[in-house]
């Protein structure tokens, strides 16, 4: 009988510390299997809209402040990348590796083997739109530098307030449709590519013209030709309808031609557009214009419209509203 | 069939002493007789011997309880250090669906309260309070310990408080933690403090209490089997009534060298109702004439609510069934926002709104309109009716196999929409990436879900009819006249069609 | 195999009767150690009972000292058929919902001992041997007297 009890006794001591040692172990055994090879957990985070190499686990997801990614890798080194997403469906794409898209279901572990041969920075993307803070997956936070140091002049962070605000009870009430128009293009995304106050310039790789275009000379593309047409077309963009092709805004030039490319900027804008590849048979470039139609409405739209013609600089004035 | 049928198990057949009846079993109030047990009984040790020396065997518990106890605790490993994902983290899928659907469709229904023969929650609890995991300890004189019966035990060994001695801290408890399942039924790290702080609960009332009074009292889990449990098929039970008069030990209430006293505060050769029998089988044990045994038996065969309390836990049971399959299996994101606040953001005030809705409907709703019906049925009935507690109680039963039939139609689409999270959380519990038993990447693939609204509404139309004939039997024990027993009836069967159909009409649509 | 109690001779029947007391009392001992801690009123009502059926026993032994010679046969109730007086519970959920009354204990007893009483009456009449007769009248006495005991405390 005393036998029988020292032997349950050590057999329910062992399932309590198993319990928590075995599964520990396992994972370890998995993961130190080849010591040449050096892993990488990245961890897509869809609310504060970043990768983390930290461990991201159902005991801290709902608390912590998780650590943006830095991978810096010697050249040679062989990788094992692992990839998951702690909430939503996040695309890991890595396009100069030639790694991804990678769907990451959440919960699902992904695992990619890469050597680090090829020197250089290298950015990587979410190109999923995964949640209020995707924009800060598509900017240049992710980068992977393999046999240097990240130069922070060579990859800006962007210290603005990249997660979309609520619409409906965060947007602050504003009088001037042109600091509404910023004030949606730095918060719902549209800096995150487009740079900036619009001035372009975000390398998209395998983009026929390289990097994201500028938006900060719309106005010209608009047939908008001098500060007081800008004006003009304000008027018009400020209507709540928005502009009409049988009402012409007193004042400008050509009004067919710039309600004509207003609509086309519109269409864009809702509809979104895929990027041209410069290299046919190359990777699909990352960044790409998504569709906004389900989180701007018609009046936020012409807003932004409003702001982004007001950033063009014409000969005779510096822009404003700058 | 009838041949497996234990014939001493049939009120007629219990022998009757000639010339001069059994005394003690005959005998007016205040000792009633044994109750005559409704329908057949099947002696499931004696048809299969060896289940019987299973459970005699004194490891039996430990060695069903430590596997679970290993899977549960690497399920809380898992909530913490898993994945985030609730749909992907074993102790969400396993805890809140499969054993949730295992719980209510099949152990309650067919097995009683086998869950709690293999429940970890007091395991910790009950090593200390008894000091031994498989042998009994005897009160030797000088022996250290408290003396309950005559086994001894460690602890305080309080008595449990006699104003809580009902079952309603579990109704609350179930009801409190209801109010807040959306937020550990995707929360991993939320799902292990619930179920964490239950262990730890179990602990430190075992320590303070004696023997099972956490299960007893509190457990809320152990609340609903109780109650579920009577319509169960299966039940421990004396064999002999005879057995247990004459027999002087009454070992099953004090225990022996060979079982422990009933944990569960039991005089199992009394016991008439499966409520509180947590299938410990230590008095199959420790009877020394192997008098008691398990048996099979018709569905439903409990037929006695005891108080208010589990009355109302009746009714608290019916009304999460009803407003679960509004929340969860319903159209209405308005609802299912509400129940998750935090997530869908609709605000703290709108989350108290529907706590208190939540809390009304059983605690004061669908008693007040159940009391009405009741009312009603007394007036229509005419004769002189039983007090009316006792009518009331009566007459609340058939909501047991009711709440259990709509339980199980809440939870049949529960397993069929997403088993498939089952096989691949077995696979990588952890979401570390593992593939046990090369079911991680099964696909997301809900099982026949065209079926389901037939399926709901067929086990609800077996509740019906469960309901209803159980509504017409209750109706005869509070008038002995036929005429007043359907009128008295009748009521009450529109009260529980109504019912039905406003559950038929959920799945339906 | 159990045997009618009209089949005992008069020696096993107050053998019979001893051994119910004793069994009683251990029964009664028994309840009171359940209830030792839990409802102090309850198990004293139940120790105070089991010493009364001691007493029961004492004075069953006696008579059979003076009846017989030689050791009291082994007999118990789980040799005949009949239940000639045990207590037992009404319910089995008394500990859960603590509804079990100190008064109650008597309560039990009582009743079994005036249906002990009724049922030595009743086997009076119906036994032949006479002197089995004899003892069953003075038995039914006995139990007579407990449940007046019994009475008193309830009252």
């Amino acid at each position: 009988m005393k036998f029988r009890e020292i032997i349950s006794s050590v057999l329910a001591v062992v399932a309590v510390v198993g319990a928590f040692a075995i599964p520990f172990a396992y994972q370890k055994q998995r993961m130190t299997s080849d010591h040449n090879v050096r892993t990488i957990t990245l961890t897509g985070l869809a609310p504060q809209g970043i990768w983390t190499q930290d461990e991201v686990n159902g005991g801290n997801y709902w608390k912590a402040h998780f650590k943006p990614a830095e991978l810096n890798l010697k050249a040679g080194e062989q990788i094992r990348l692992i990839l998951r997403s702690a909430d939503v469906v996040h695309r890991f794409y890595m396009p100069q590796l030639g790694i991804g898209p990678i769907e990451l279901v959440p919960g699902h572990t992904e695992v990619v083997n890469f050597k680090a041969d090829k020197e250089g920075i290298y950015p990587y993307y979410c190109t999923a739109v995964c949640g209020d803070c995707h924009f800060h997956m598509l900017n240049m936070r992710g980068l992977v530098a393999i046999g240097k140091e990240i130069d922070t002049k060579t990859a800006p962070i962007i210290n603005e307030p990249l997660c979309m605000v609520n619409i409906t009870s965060d947007l602050p009430s504003f009088t001037d449709i042109t600091q509404k128009g910023h004030f949606l293009f730095q918060t719902r995304g549209c800096v995150t590519c487009h740079g900036v106050d619009g001035a372009g310039g975000i390398p998209n790789f395998n983009y026929v013209r390289g990097t994201v275009p500028a938006l900060n000379t719309l106005a010209s593309k608009m047939s908008l030709g001098s500060k007081d047409e800008v004006e003009a077309f304000t008027k018009a963009l400020e209507i709540k309808e928005g502009p009409a092709k049988d009402k012409p805004e007193p004042g400008l030039s050509n009004w067919p031609l710039s309600f004509a490319q207003y609509q086309s900027v519109v269409k864009t804008i809702e509809g979104g557009s895929p990027p041209l590849k410069a290299d046919p048979n190359g990777p699909e470039p990352p960044l790409f214009m998504p569709s906004w139609k389900e989180n701007l409405d018609h009046e936020q739209i012409n807003s932004i419209i409003a702001f982004l013609i007001s950033e063009q600089k014409f000969e005779e004035h510096t822009g404003w509203g700058n | 069939m009838s041949e497996a049928i234990n014939p001493n198990l049939t009120p007629q057949s219990v022998p009757s002493p000639v010339p001069i009846p059994a005394v003690v079993r005959s005998a007016p109030t205040p000792l009633t007789p044994p109750p005559a047990r409704e329908g057949w009984r099947i002696d499931l040790l004696k048809m299969f011997p060896l289940l019987k020396w299973v459970v005699k065997q004194r490891w039996f518990q430990f060695v069903v309880i430590l596997p679970n106890l290993f899977l549960f605790l690497v399920f809380l490993a898992a909530g913490i250090w898993g994945t985030p994902v609730g749909n992907r983290n074993i102790l969400i899928v396993f805890v809140w669906i499969f054993w949730w659907f295992l719980l209510i469709s099949a152990m309650v229904p067919f097995l009683s309260r086998i869950w709690c023969t293999v429940c970890p929650f007091p395991f910790f609890g009950e090593w200390i309070q008894r000091g031994s995991l498989t042998t009994p300890k005897m009160a030797t004189p000088g022996a250290k310990g408290t003396k309950i019966g005559i086994n001894r035990y460690f602890g305080l060994n309080l008595r449990w408080p006699k104003a809580l001695s009902n079952i309603w801290m579990q109704n609350i408890g179930f009801l409190g933690l209801c109010t807040f399942s959306a937020f550990y039924l995707t929360r991993p790290i939320v799902s292990v403090i619930v179920l964490g702080s239950l262990i730890v609960v179990a602990t430190v009332l075992h320590v303070i209490y004696r023997q099972r009074a956490f299960c007893n009292y509190v457990c809320p889990v152990s609340g609903f089997l109780s109650l579920y449990a009577m319509s169960s098929m299966t039940e421990v039970r004396s064999k002999d009534a005879d057995v247990c008069l004459k027999c002087h030990d009454k070992s099953c209430l004090v225990g022996s060298e060979r079982g422990w006293g009933c944990p569960w505060f039991n005089f199992p050769s009394k016991m008439e109702r499966n409520n509180y029998c947590g299938m410990c089988m230590e008095c199959i044990k420790s009877c020394p004439h192997d008098n008691m045994t398990v048996n099979l038996r018709p569905f439903a065969a409990d037929t006695k609510l005891k108080g208010y309390d589990e009355a109302w836990k009746a009714f608290i049971m019916l009304a999460l069934a009803l407003a679960y399959s509004v929340i969860y299996l319903g159209p209405w994101a308005f609802f299912k926002n509400l129940a998750n606040y935090t997530e869908s953001g609709v605000g703290l005030p709108a989350f108290i709104g529907y706590a208190l809705a939540l809390w009304a409907l059983p605690m004061v709703i669908i008693p007040s309109i159940f009391s009405a019906f009741h009312w009603i049925a007394r007036k229509v009935a005419g004769a002189e009716p039983k007090p009316w507690k006792e009518s009331f109680l009566l007459m609340a039963y058939p909501l047991v196999p009711l709440g259990l039939l709509a339980w199980i139609a809440f939870s049949v689409p529960l397993i069929f929409i997403n088993g498939s999270y089952i096989l691949v959380t077995m696979s990588d519990p952890f979401g570390w990436g593992w593939d046990l038993f090369h079911t991680a990447h099964t696909a997301w693939s809900p099982v026949v879900p065209q079926l389901m609204p037939t399926i709901q509404v067929f086990i609800m139309a077996l509740g019906l009819i469960l309901t209803l004939k159980s509504t017409f039997k209750q109706a005869g024990k509070v008038y002995e006249d036929a005429k007043a027993k359907v009128r008295f009836a009748a009521p009450m069967a529109i009260f529980y069609t109504a019912i039905v159909l406003l559950f038929i009409q959920l799945y339906v649509n | 195999m159990t045997r009618k109690l009209e089949e005992l001779s008069p020696k096993e029947m107050l053998a019979l009767a001893i051994s119910i007391e004793q069994s009683n009392q251990k029964a009664l001992h028994n309840f009171s150690e359940m209830f030792n801690g839990y409802d102090d009123q309850v198990s004293k009502n139940f120790a105070e009972m089991s010493v009364e059926e001691g007493r029961h026993e004492q004075i069953l032994l006696e008579k059979f000292k003076n009846m017989f010679k030689g050791p009291v046969p082994e007999i118990s109730n789980f040799d005949v058929e009949e239940v000639v007086e045990a207590i037992d519970f009404d319910d089995s959920e008394h500990l859960i919902f603590d509804s079990l009354k100190a008064k109650q204990v008597y309560q039990l007893a009582y009743e079994a001992e005036k249906r002990a009483k009724s049922f030595y009456e009743k086997a009076m009449k119906t036994v032949k041997n006479k002197e089995l007769a004899v003892l069953f009248k003075e038995l039914a006495a006995m139990e007579g007297d407990h449940a007046n005991w019994l009475e008193n405390k309830i009252k």
